[in-house]
Parts: structure tokens; sequence; C-alpha cells
């Protein structure tokens, strides 16, 4: 059920936010023993449920938009009083001592949040194997991984507990769960949805946004999170960049050198039936350069761990979090750090610490980000003759669990999404298909991206050829 | 980059790393390093070097907005090591 569908019965009285929040409870005891998408479940939520079937009664469609709905959130994203752990051993026990902007948000519209959702560690990974509190299985095949790093909240949504799940999306940890759980995935444009309450993994990338069933609730969840905070000095007006318009049809460039290697055949073929449904619905599509978007990967591996080494510099076991006992202020740091940390985060620091320094400065981070301002003109350039960038969400269909181990080969998982977050454009993913691995039908999504501020014309084109063939 | 390098890297990001752990990382932070050198690339074909990105003035009027205290019980019943409203950590001057 969608939140439409689900908001209609609400008011009518046919189904109530009682029932609702009691099936996604039940869905989760009975699936989550085996998919492991959750954290922490929230029993009280039941109450919150009972508060508001008593407030649709009395306001009926004057009611908050959300009223009712449950919701799963990512647990790099803080709810007072609840454990934020975002994964790590290094926060394992620690509580959220207030709301993220966007959990406000999402309460003042009357959301109920039923639980925390797994992810990879500080939102470093493409697969959920990365989390300290184990893996999450894809609820379509549970010999394979969901995606990641939002890939508790994809397989929440997909597993059937809520309609709706938030992740956050740094390199493309919403866009590509989504496309392996087969949903919807939207990372909004940079700056549109506050991060105050969100751990900061890369801040110049990080955005939070909804993975669901449709478009439309997308749209919705979006709309809610949205605006101007000023506790997140990076959040954008609506006049912050110029208007992007939603048309009847639209001109979509595909950057088609870039998809010539490393997508899968049967993955290309999803891609371009999409392609001919675009045609047929009376898109124009054109075929576009955008030779630095094919390097943007490498120009991210060094931007982004130059940003994770200063921002995970905060977990020191001094304020809180993970302590380790030592003889020395630098022992403390040393071990506390060695031990909270696991695999991935430790490379990605060192990794981060070697291009920011000295010596390597220049050659590493300084020569990224001026990578970053290429790709930046080099996508207005494409965006003055197209209104749409079409890419496949990721080259290959959701992979089997423990199958990629070599970090090269799983951060390539993330080509097509990456230039996305260097940029600060949005972009959506929407399931464009399915291929068939082991006798399984496995979902492959397609990416829609936008210019920046041009969040609105992705849910236009995505309800139109999503949405309306549900 | 050998297995010192990547030791040194973890003193100056305070995690203690073990021996076992350094031989990997070597191995994994080469095969990054090698595969982001592209981005030398992208650089040398454009002539640039570098360059800072879309930065303009956020600025705020600097003043307290909440009740000085409100969050202190939260905030430091968070903490690992606490006297009375105070965090307490290891001493970082010698005496002697």
């Amino acid at each position: 059920m969608t939140i439409t569908e689900l908001r209609t019965k609400f008011v009518s009285g046919e189904y109530t936010p009682e029932a609702a929040v009691a099936q996604s409870l039940a869905v989760i005891a009975e699936k989550d023993v085996d998919i492991h998408a959750f954290l922490a479940v929230y029993e009280d939520a039941q109450q919150e449920a009972v508060a508001a079937t008593a407030q649709y009664a009395k306001e009926g469609a004057d009611a908050p938009v959300l009223l009712g709905v449950p919701v799963a959130i990512k647990n790099n994203i803080l709810i007072k009083g609840r454990k934020a752990t975002a994964g790590s051993k290094i926060l394992e026990h620690y509580t959220a001592t207030y709301d993220a902007t966007i959990i406000t948000r999402l309460k003042e519209a009357g959301a109920i949040i039923v639980g925390s959702t797994n992810m990879d560690e500080f939102a470093m990974g493409s697969s959920t194997e990365n989390s300290a509190f184990g893996p999450t299985k894809n609820p379509v095949d549970t010999a394979r991984v969901p995606g990641g790093s939002s890939g508790g909240s994809a397989a929440a949504v997909a597993m059937g507990a809520v309609t709706v799940a938030i992740g956050t999306d740094t390199g493309g940890s919403i866009r590509q769960p989504a496309s392996y759980c087969g949903l919807v995935g939207f990372k909004p444009t940079y700056g549109a949805v506050s991060r105050s309450g969100l751990m900061a993994m890369g801040s110049s990338f990080d955005q939070a946004g909804p993975l669901t069933t449709s478009v439309a609730d997308a749209q919705l969840v979006h709309s809610v999170m949205a605006g101007k905070d000023v506790m997140d000095a990076t959040t954008i007006g609506d006049d912050t960049y110029p208007e992007v318009p939603v048309r009847e049809t639209y001109t979509i460039g595909i950057p088609r050198s870039f998809l010539k290697e490393g997508v899968d055949v049967d993955v290309m073929e999803v891609f371009e039936t999409h392609v001919a449904e675009l045609i047929a619905a009376g898109h124009t599509v054109v075929d576009i350069d955008l030779p630095l978007f094919e390097k943007g990967l490498a120009a991210y591996y060094v931007s982004m761990p130059a940003e994770v080494s200063s921002n995970l510099a905060r977990y020191d076991g001094m304020r809180y979090g993970l302590s380790v006992e030592g003889e020395t202020l630098l022992d403390v740091y040393e071990k506390s750090r060695g031990d909270g940390f696991g695999d991935e985060v430790k490379r990605r620091i060192l990794l981060g610490t070697y291009v920011l320094s000295s010596g390597y400065y220049d050659a590493y981070y300084g020569k990224a980000e001026a990578a970053r301002e290429l790709m930046r003109e080099e996508l207005a350039t494409v965006f003055t003759a197209v209104d749409i960038v079409l890419t496949p969400s990721a080259p290959t269909p959701a992979y089997l669990a423990g199958s990629l181990t070599d970090p090269v080969s799983i951060y390539k998982q993330d080509i097509f999404t990456v230039p996305v977050n260097l940029t600060g454009v949005p972009a959506i993913s929407i399931p464009g298909g399915t291929v068939e691995r082991d006798g399984k039908d496995l979902p492959v999504g397609v990416q829609y991206i936008a210019p920046h501020g041009g969040d609105d014309r992705l849910f236009d084109l995505g309800i139109k050829m999503y949405d309306s063939k549900m | 980059m050998n297995k010192d390098d990547i030791l040194h890297l973890g003193e100056l990001a305070r995690i203690r790393i073990s021996d076992q752990e350094a031989e990997s990382l070597s191995t994994d932070i080469d095969a990054v390093l090698a595969y982001v050198s592209v981005v030398n690339e992208i650089t040398a074909e454009e002539g640039m070097t570098k360059k800072v990105g879309a930065v303009y003035n956020v600025f705020r009027e600097d003043k307290v907005t909440v009740e000085p205290g409100s969050h202190t019980q939260a905030l430091m019943a968070e903490a690992p090591h606490v006297k009375k409203d105070r965090l307490m950590v290891k001493k970082i001057l010698n005496t002697d």
C-alpha cells in the first residue's frame, strides 16, 4: 500500500493508524529475524497510533499529511531518546539527545516511527555487510545483499514492514539499495534537506531522502522534510537556483560512452527498454557526452575520505561513545578508535588522512576538488541542451552476499550515482525492470538526474513513467 | 605504501592499528590510490590545479539561542567519565 492509499483509508475510517502500526510491527516480528533490516523496534509506536486514530476521527482530511503513517529511520539519524549507532561499535550505547530537523518535521507531520534501520558503519559501504551488528539480507532474494549503505531502510520497505523509510545518500546510498530492492529512492539537491542531526560522513555530499514504493510518496515525504533550517547553514531556499520548470515532455540525454563498459548486458537491456518507453511516451532522447563523469568515482574516493577523516575525528572516547581505558590521553584516543571502528571506516580515515597530509594535499585533495568544479561546469553545459540525464542506477543487480571483497570492485557499484553527489544535483532511482539470476527475477533501477533545484521535475517524470503504470 | 607508512597514518589519525591490520590496509590503500590517480588526468587536461567551489557567506548573528544549561544533563549522561558537571579525561601535562 502507498501512503496515498493509506491516507484515503485513514480519512474514511476504512483502515486506522492503529491497525497499520500493528501490521507493521507484526511484519517485523515475522520477517526480521531473517532479514535483519532493523537495529531497534519501537513497540511504544502502538500508543502513538492509538492517538493518531483518535485524531483522524476528529479531524478527518484536515489531519497532518503523514498522520499515522509508519516510518523507519536509518540509524545515523538522531531521534531523541533512542539509540543512534550508525551501525558502529563505537556508538553501540549512544542515545541521541535531540531530534534531527527531519525527524522534528516528520513527527510534526504525524509520521509514526516504528524502528531504526541497519546500515553500513557510518554509511560507508554499498551492501550493508559492513554493519557492526551483522548484515541485512535482500527481501527479494535473501542470498543477496540489499545494497547500501541504507540497506536496512530499503529492506524494511521491500519486506512490507513500512511504506516509507528514510535513508542518507553520500555517493548513492539511497538510490543503489532502491535499485537492488525494486523501490523508488530519491537524493535531493544538495542543501534541499537539513543535515542537522544526521551523523556527518562527507559533509559536502550528504543528503537525506526517502525510499518508497511510489514516486508520489517520495515527493510527499521529501516535501515534509525539505526546506531552510537555521541549524544547517548549507540549506537552500526556493530562490537559490533558477527555476527548473516541469514540462509535458522532456529532452533526455544519455551519456552513451559512459555506459559502454562494466554494465551487465541484461541490465543494459532493461535500460534500453526504458529508453523505448520514454520515446513512446513522447519524450525526446538524445546522446550526450559527459567525459568527466566517467572519472567522477576517482575524485569521489579522494574528496569523500578527506571529509570522513575530519568528520570522524569527533569519535574520540571523551564525550560520548566507546571509551577504552589507557595509560595516557593518546592511548585512550588510539584504543577507543582502534577498537570502535570497523575495517572499512579505518581504511577511509587513513586514506583521507593521507590525501590531506602535507605533500599530498595538492596532488590529491586539491585536484579532486578542482575536478568537482569542472564536473559541475560540464554538467551545467549539458543541461542547457537537455532537461534530464538518464543512466542505469547501478551496473548490476543485487550481488550475492560475501561475493565482493576488494574495495575497488565494491566502489565501482556506485559509478553512476557518485557524480550526482560530487556535483550536488538531485537524482531519483525508479524500478526499470528485472533481470534473472539463479532462477530469480532481480530488480534493477534507472536513474534520472536533473539540474540543481530540479527535484520536482524528477518527481514529475517519475510519476509519468512509473506511478502511472503501477 | 609499506607497513610503517600505515602505522604512521594510524598515529596521525589516532587509530591503533595492529601489525596484521597494517598488512591488509597497505594492500587496500595502494589499490585505491592507484585507482584515484585518474584525478590527475582530469585537471591536467584542463590545465588547472585547484579551485574552491560554490561558496557564499551564510553567517548568522552570534547569539545564544537556548537556555544555558538546558542540555547539560542529557549530554553529560552520555559521557564515559564524569565528575559533577565536568568531563574527566587523562592528565595531559606531566609534572616530573
